[in-house]
């Protein structure tokens, strides 16, 4: 009996208590991708639990000074960046940290402090289907992943279904672009004001094919 | 010829201003009889308080704490504004709960008291690990009933736009009212602990939102479960706090694909959020997600029997649920419920 209550005490003092306000041995990786016409947008939120806090820390302190300062927060972004991997159309994308931002050492240290980064990549795709691939493997052991894809502010741009692996550390989606209206009439446009000026200058005016008058609504052609 | 087109254009006159009464009406939910109440139980705790009290629980409505003062975690590790509840003598604090009360139904009032009674369980517990340890806001992480706070964004008002935010640690009710309309979102329901004994009986705050979640996954036929069903593990809320203004591509199974009997398994487990605001806002919130039931989507991750750390998520156009047991624990819940289209009010100011 004696035995069975110290052995109870002893895991009662090792074992974690259930009772805790959020994650704490598990570094959080959430990422957002959006997609516009010219580039490709990740986010990534790193949130490092409370019993992983103090090693995250130490892995961005380099001088060992307890400050997070800017330049150390550079190379770490750099750093997390290179374990970043995107293509489009299975063509590698670079990644370059556009932006960071870090919540206060001390609320990292409590495990509810979060680091921020917004990496780009210049991706003016054409108009037309395309197969957008992403994956993380910054500190794969004892991290969860999140990752999802922003619905675009482009209307032009449509997303299909996402695959991803079991722990969410790739993420492959299919998007169209499609060409905008302005894309589509402006090129016609100048084209039919070539073809008449230069069918002018020749003396010559054209009357379209018979066939496609009906359908069209701008008035009259001159014969 | 001439009157044809005057008659033409009264008519277009006619259903342009007909048009614009019917959004109106659209873009209402609620009605004005329940904003003056709350606003007289606003303003009849405002004058409970003192001078500096009253300056700490206000502040104007667009300020940052309109988007940063809420979160899932205690006191101690997140400072929250506002006048908390352990700072107010008795008649104060019945006087705030009494705003909280007159801006719910009486079910998510319920829900709100049970999921503060189960912080003070488990501050009776101990806490936690990260009890005792100094926050940033110099304080060790403190539990319980006294940890909630109130406060109000924008002036109290039948008629502009104002915001009630009370929260603590597992709970954030954001109240945006325009008048007539009341709103909700966003909001973030939890609890920890899920399951306890209080005065001799078990309660579970969110038992129902398991529950329901469950019953309704298991309602689905093999080939619907597996379109509901992510390929992936999901451990945690995708747009919890610090998340507004995101909205995320849906994923999982279409509510058309689901039968009538489905779709409405699928309501009643919404209601679960929608239906703790006061019951005229959320019938008319109810409706709304019902006429975007097309545009739905309802994912799943995880085992599928009752009583296991599964996630899921509701999503429309109007409407984004996600629940999330933390860590694989299934005492441990997180939510939110958000409005894509109308988050603090935005759509009901937008069309004022």
């Amino acid at each position: 009996m004696m035995r069975r209550v110290l052995v109870f005490l002893l895991l009662t003092l090792v074992l974690p208590w259930r009772a805790d306000a959020h994650r704490l041995d598990e570094l959080l990786q959430a990422t957002r991708i959006s997609v516009d016409a010219s580039s490709i947008q990740i986010e990534l939120a790193l949130s490092p639990g409370v019993d992983v806090a103090d090693g995250f820390i130490q892995s961005i302190d380099l001088n060992h000074d307890g400050t997070l300062d800017e330049g150390e927060v550079r190379d770490f972004g750099r750093h997390v960046a290179g374990a970043l991997t995107l293509s489009v159309d299975r063509h590698a994308l670079p990644l370059s940290v556009a932006q960071w931002q870090v919540e206060p050492i001390d609320a990292l240290r409590q495990g509810i402090g979060t680091i921020r980064l917004v990496a780009r990549a210049e991706a003016g795709v054409a108009s037309g289907r395309h197969v957008l691939m992403f994956g993380n493997q910054f500190q794969p052991a004892g991290s969860v992943y999140l990752v999802n894809a922003l619905t675009p502010a482009d209307s032009h741009i449509h997303f299909g279904q996402p695959q991803r692996d079991a722990q969410q550390r790739t993420f492959t989606i299919d998007y169209v672009r499609n060409a905008s209206w302005s894309a589509v009439v402006w090129p016609a446009v100048a084209a039919a004001l070539i073809v008449i000026v230069t069918f002018r200058r020749g003396g010559t005016v054209v009357s379209p094919p018979s066939e496609a008058r009906p359908g069209w609504a701008f008035g009259r052609w001159r014969v | 010829m001439k009157t044809t087109r005057i008659v033409v254009i009264v008519v277009a006159l006619v259903g342009s201003f007909t048009a614009a009464a019917f959004q109106q009406s659209r873009t209402t939910q609620g009605n004005q009889a329940t904003t003056d109440k709350v606003v007289a139980a606003a303003n009849a705790f405002l004058q409970t308080l003192s001078p500096g009290q009253r300056a700490a629980g206000t502040f104007g409505f667009d300020a940052p704490e309109k988007h940063n003062g809420w979160s899932n975690l205690p006191s101690g590790i997140f400072r929250r504004k506002g006048v908390r509840l352990g700072d107010l003598n008795a008649r104060q604090r019945a006087a705030a709960m009494a705003v909280v009360q007159a801006a719910l139904s009486k079910e998510g009032y319920q829900k709100v008291t049970d999921i503060m009674n189960g912080d003070e369980v488990l501050k009776g517990e101990g806490g936690g690990r990260t009890g005792g340890r100094q926050g940033p806001a110099g304080r060790g992480v403190q539990f319980g009933q006294d940890e909630y706070y109130i406060a109000f964004l924008g002036t109290p008002s039948s008629t502009a736009p104002w915001l009630l935010q009370f929260g603590g640690h597992h709970l954030a009710i954001n109240v945006t009212f325009v008048a007539a309309s009341s709103v909700m979102t966003p909001s973030l329901p939890a609890a920890q602990p899920a399951r306890y004994v209080l005065n001799g009986q078990t309660v579970r705050p969110l038992g129902d939102e398991n529950d329901k979640g469950f019953a309704l996954i298991n309602a689905l036929d093999a080939k619907q479960r597996g379109d509901a069903i992510l390929k992936y593990e999901v451990r945690d809320l995708v747009l919890g706090p610090g998340e507004d203004g995101r909205t995320i591509m849906p994923e999982g199974l279409r509510v058309s694909a689901m039968t009538s009997r489905q779709q409405e398994m699928l309501l009643d487990l919404a209601h679960e959020w929608v239906g703790i605001l006061n019951d005229a806002a959320a019938t008319a919130k109810m409706a709304e997600i019902k006429a975007n039931l097309p545009q739905t989507w309802f994912a799943w991750s995880g085992p599928t029997t009752n009583g296991s750390p599964s996630y899921y998520r509701i999503q429309g156009p109007t409407v984004l649920i996600e629940w999330a047991p933390q860590q694989g624990d299934v005492m441990h819940i997180h939510t939110i419920y958000r409005d894509p289209t109308n988050d603090y009010g935005a759509k009901f100011i937008a069309a004022r």
